[in-house]
């Protein structure tokens, strides 16, 4: 709910118009401390720069890994744009969402810190792509969704 | 010990930064300016104009002025196609190397330079940002073993400055082996931007070796760089010696894109913390209705205070930065501190060229979509 919240919220923010289109997105998620959403979270910020970048996703390449405590994913989309997403443990610290999307007038940054009772479900439609990002990181390859 | 100072290149490059920094340091006597003989017209005059500003010599034949006896050190800055050969003839003529970053435009002048300085024992610097307050700041963190095992450094370096366009986005399609990186209108962005993280990243990490490399190149901004065929944008994932992943974003992102030089942040991410550092926190802020983009809400006579949300009184506009004294870089000062005590600069030739294979895999990466490894 609380991811989902925040890609409307950023969505409609670049739909009005003011960076311009997005060609960039840096997201961390460092929003759990429990090892086991490392990879759901992951997958759930790819889901979210997909909707803000708004082209198809061409290839995923993550690194890092849960026993590493994060789980890093470089994105090149289908138009040429990128996004590199990261999703990390608390290691004991606040909950924060930082975000930074580069438009091409523009850029939106946010940094948020949502409280515990705010994250309590934060798996939704990005779970499609949790299989390929576990696939890939095992075989430290690259997932290719759309060929050229 | 006062050092005599050659600067290579004038006008229109970093020296402009570099040669004064050199120029305001007790230690130094500048020389004279100088460069190849054949220049074409413009960086000729360029040059001229540097010695004139630096009220000494212009010395149009860089094998005559290396010929003095009274030149221990070069400050190098030229166009990076002809960096490399420049600096080889600097260090075959025994002089210590302060040198633009990237190291040179392409990795066999560099590896042959980074071969001659070792022969001939010379002391070298790169320019990087490792000296600026936010690198001191990394590092300290970093040192600080607050972090516990570092396993990931992130960095997002984007300039704010130039005139972005209103094209539409086209997937790039880079060349693998790139071979002009900067002209009066434009620049390759990856490769001039990029080169300070990845140099970061190595210094801090105490010279750990880069090992694999992802990237993607853009064309997002500037209509030039698209008549150039010259990236704007880069994006890097980086694996390297240790398990450290390093993940970067670097361009030129147009000048309404930050309200000071642009986006500086660093992540850092160990096993036991991590810390984010904001290059650009030290900033003040004035904001007021006399700024042009500012925007005061309509006054509503049921609410004229705002004092209620369902009045919506939204304001907006454009908050005017400026920044607190203190943050030139030092990083002449620290050259010649370390060559004082004999020693090599923190960021040297050899880091360079390491640096320079990183950004050169970057391109093969980038034109080719895939993972590649970096020699």
């Amino acid at each position: 709910m609380y991811l989902d919240s925040l890609g409307q919220q950023i969505e409609s923010r670049l739909k009005s118009g003011t960076i311009g289109k997005a060609v960039f997105v840096r997201a961390h998620l460092q929003l759990t401390a429990d090892h086991g959403l490392l990879l759901p979270l992951a997958a759930e910020g790819l889901e979210l720069a997909q909707r803000w970048i708004a082209t198809p996703v061409h290839a995923v390449y993550p690194l890092g890994g849960v026993p590493q405590g994060f789980i890093n994913l470089m994105v090149d989309f289908s138009g040429g744009e990128a996004a590199l997403i990261t999703a990390e443990l608390t290691l004991g610290g606040e909950a924060v969402t930082q975000l930074l999307i580069t438009g091409q007038h523009g850029s939106l940054r946010l940094d948020e810190y949502p409280e515990p009772s705010q994250l309590t479900d934060l798996t939704g439609n990005g779970q499609r792509w949790l299989r390929g990002i576990t696939t890939a990181l095992a075989t430290g390859r690259q997932m290719i969704t759309v060929r050229e | 010990m006062a050092y005599g100072v050659l600067i290579v290149t004038g006008g229109m490059t970093h020296q402009e930064n570099y040669a004064r920094g050199f120029q305001e340091d007790k230690r130094c006597t500048l020389i004279g300016v100088t460069d190849e003989r054949d220049v074409d017209e413009r960086r000729a005059r360029l040059n001229r104009k540097l010695a004139e500003d630096l009220k000494i010599p212009y010395l149009p034949d860089l094998d005559q002025a290396l010929a003095r006896g009274d030149v221990n050190v070069v400050s190098i800055c030229t166009e990076h196609h002809r960096q490399g050969r420049v600096a080889i003839r600097c260090a075959e003529a025994g002089k210590h190397i302060y040198v633009d970053k990237p190291l040179a435009g392409n990795v066999a002048e560099a590896r042959r330079l980074e071969a001659i300085v070792k022969q001939k024992e010379l002391k070298s610097q790169m320019f990087t940002h490792t000296q600026m307050p936010q690198g001191q700041r990394v590092r300290r963190i970093y040192q600080s073993a607050a972090l516990g095992d570092l396993r990931a450094i992130h960095q997002d370096l984007q300039f704010a400055k130039g005139y972005p366009g209103n094209f539409s986005i086209d997937r790039r399609k880079e060349d693998p082996e790139p071979k002009m990186f900067l002209l009066p209108d434009a620049k390759r962005e990856l490769f001039n931007i990029g080169v300070y993280s990845l140099a970061m990243a190595r210094w801090l990490t105490g010279r750990k070796n880069f090992l694999t490399l992802r990237a993607v190149t853009g064309n997002y901004f500037f209509e030039t760089n698209r008549k150039r065929d010259f990236e704007d944008f880069g994006s890097m994932a980086v694996t390297m010696e240790g398990g450290i992943v390093l993940a970067i974003s670097a361009g030129r992102t147009g000048w309404k894109s930050h309200p000071g030089g642009g986006h500086f942040r660093t992540k850092l991410f160990g096993s036991k913390a991590s810390v984010f550092i904001d290059g650009m926190a030290s900033h003040g802020e004035i904001s007021s209705d006399r700024q042009m983009n500012w925007k005061t809400p309509a006054e509503n006579p049921e609410d004229p205070m705002g004092f209620w949300a369902s009045t919506d009184q939204r304001k907006t506009g454009g908050t005017e930065w400026f920044f607190p004294p203190g943050s030139q870089s030092p990083d002449q000062k620290a050259f010649l501190d370390r060559l004082e005590k004999g020693l090599d600069g923190e960021v040297n030739i050899s880091d360079g060229v390491r640096v320079l294979e990183a950004l050169f895999a970057a391109y093969r990466s980038a034109a080719t979509g895939t993972v590649v490894k970096i020699s």
